[in-house]
């Protein structure tokens, strides 16, 4: 019985290590897996490799992505901005922040695996958090993939000192899935988005461009998401909040009625009031609260003060507006 | 306890002093930031959310000081985290992974190939 139980608790140890393939194991050329199937095969050599320093992983991995995208930045430089001693490691919240004031964004990817691979693609490396050990005891780690072999059934990633770890699906899914499914792509807000990435993750990723004074690119990433997904009433809302941020009034008003049109939300009528009332507009400011069906408990002080902002206006002014 | 009480308000009326400061003339504008968070599932009210991120900065640098980053430094850097950011780090910044290095798991590898090795699940070391 000990004996019995002895050799149940190995097997376990050795399946969650993923030291023998006990569960059942994915293959990555069965898998209905795009970027696959057209590309069995696909490594992205030219990726930079920085060796990392002890517990420097997250430097280290940063540093492969920015220069793969031609950011020129050491892991020395990054670990001043993202290191924390007393942790000995980095957060991603941290590492997310650094890669902001590189001139970059960092786009979260949908938790599928279809999503983290796409990226290379387009030859972009995809960043992402392992966790090495256990689900209660873990060992955080970040790595950057750079390709995979579907013969082989392997990742293959810039991982620590290794310049070419190559995973097999299974544990690197384990490793993953430990991590939480974590993973970014790194990329040029003034360029098209990544095709991977979801509309909600583009506009995400660049509204704290906003706060660090960065409006030109966050509204040059705006428009190319408006251009991607003219369908997504999101995308032209953020488009309005950062032409109104420069002033540009009428283009903020053009924004927010295709948002409006898309989808009534009350954030959206809200600010397109707000508009109005800056253009002198009382009538049509009017309106689109009144459109508003029901008012959201955490916008109600908000859509109140438009209201009184609105009634404020002198009556007899909306002859500009149409 | 008076004293802590004190410096509680105080910090509350610096805060809403920096506030009102930061909050323009459009605050009745539904930021970006705001709509984004608001698909997350945690929207509040601006301003209460602006209190809330001006608190949140000052625990995230002190925890970072706590962990060794020096003070100058770790105001760059909090200065540097977004709302959203910030939001979910001063939640629970002690919980989030840090991703750190691999040491401890080579040793937690070898052990547990001793271990199969022991109960006679694996032969690896009995070949050498």
């Amino acid at each position: 019985m000990n004996q019995r139980r002895a050799f149940g608790l190995a097997v376990l140890f050795a399946c969650v290590l993923g030291a023998t393939g006990c569960a059942l194991s994915p293959q990555l050329g069965k898998l209905p897996l795009g970027p696959v199937t057209a590309q069995p095969k696909l490594e992205l050599t030219e990726t930079p490799f920085f060796p990392q320093e002890i517990h420097q992983c997250g430097p280290a991995a940063l540093a492969t992505v920015l220069n793969a995208d031609h950011v020129p930045v050491t892991p020395d430089a990054l670990a001043s901005e993202i290191y924390i001693p007393g942790r000995e490691g980095a957060l991603q919240a941290e590492l997310l922040a650094a890669v902001r004031t590189h001139q970059r964004v960092a786009v979260r990817l949908a938790p599928r695996l279809e999503a983290l691979l796409s990226p290379l693609s387009e030859q972009r490396p995809v960043l992402l958090l392992q966790n090495l050990g256990l689900k209660s005891l873990p060992a955080w780690h970040y790595a950057v993939i750079v390709g995979w072999d579907a013969s082989a059934n392997e990742i293959i990633l810039r991982s620590g000192s290794k310049k070419r770890e190559r995973l097999s699906l299974a544990r690197f899914l384990q490793t993953w899935d430990l991590g939480e499914r974590w993973a970014v792509v790194i990329a040029d807000p003034t360029a098209p988005p990544p095709i991977a990435v979801t509309a909600h993750d583009w506009i995400a990723a660049v509204a704290p461009l906003e706060a660090l004074k960065q409006n030109d690119r966050a509204l040059t990433a705006y428009e190319s998401a408006a251009q991607r997904w003219p369908g997504d009433a999101l995308v032209w809302q953020a488009l309005a909040n950062a032409r109104y941020a420069q002033r540009d009034l009428s283009g903020a008003e053009k924004a927010l009625d295709a948002a409006v049109a898309i989808d009534a939300d009350p954030a959206a009528l809200n600010n397109l009031a707000q508009v109005r009332i800056e253009r002198g507009c009382r009538a049509d400011a009017l309106a689109a609260l009144d459109q508003i069906a029901e008012v959201p408990p955490t916008l109600a002080a908000t859509i109140a003060d438009t209201r009184t902002a609105a009634v404020a206006l002198p009556a007899g002014s909306d002859a500009v507006c149409r | 306890m008076g004293n802590k009480r004190s410096l509680i308000s105080g910090v509350v009326i610096a805060a809403m002093l920096a506030v009102s400061s930061w909050v323009p003339a459009n605050a009745a504008m539904v930021s970006t930031e705001q709509l984004v968070n608001a698909d997350a599932g945690h929207v509040r009210e601006a301003r209460v959310a602006q209190i809330q991120g001006f608190l949140a900065r000052a625990d995230v640098k002190q925890q970072l000081v706590a962990w060794g980053v020096a003070p100058d430094v770790a105001d760059a850097r909090v200065a540097k985290l977004s709302d959203s950011e910030l939001e979910q780090l001063a939640m629970n910044i002690d919980q989030q992974p840090a991703g750190a290095g691999l040491i401890w798991v080579v040793g937690l590898v070898f052990i547990i190939l001793i271990v199969l090795e022991l109960v006679g699940v694996t032969h690896i070391f009995s070949r050498f």
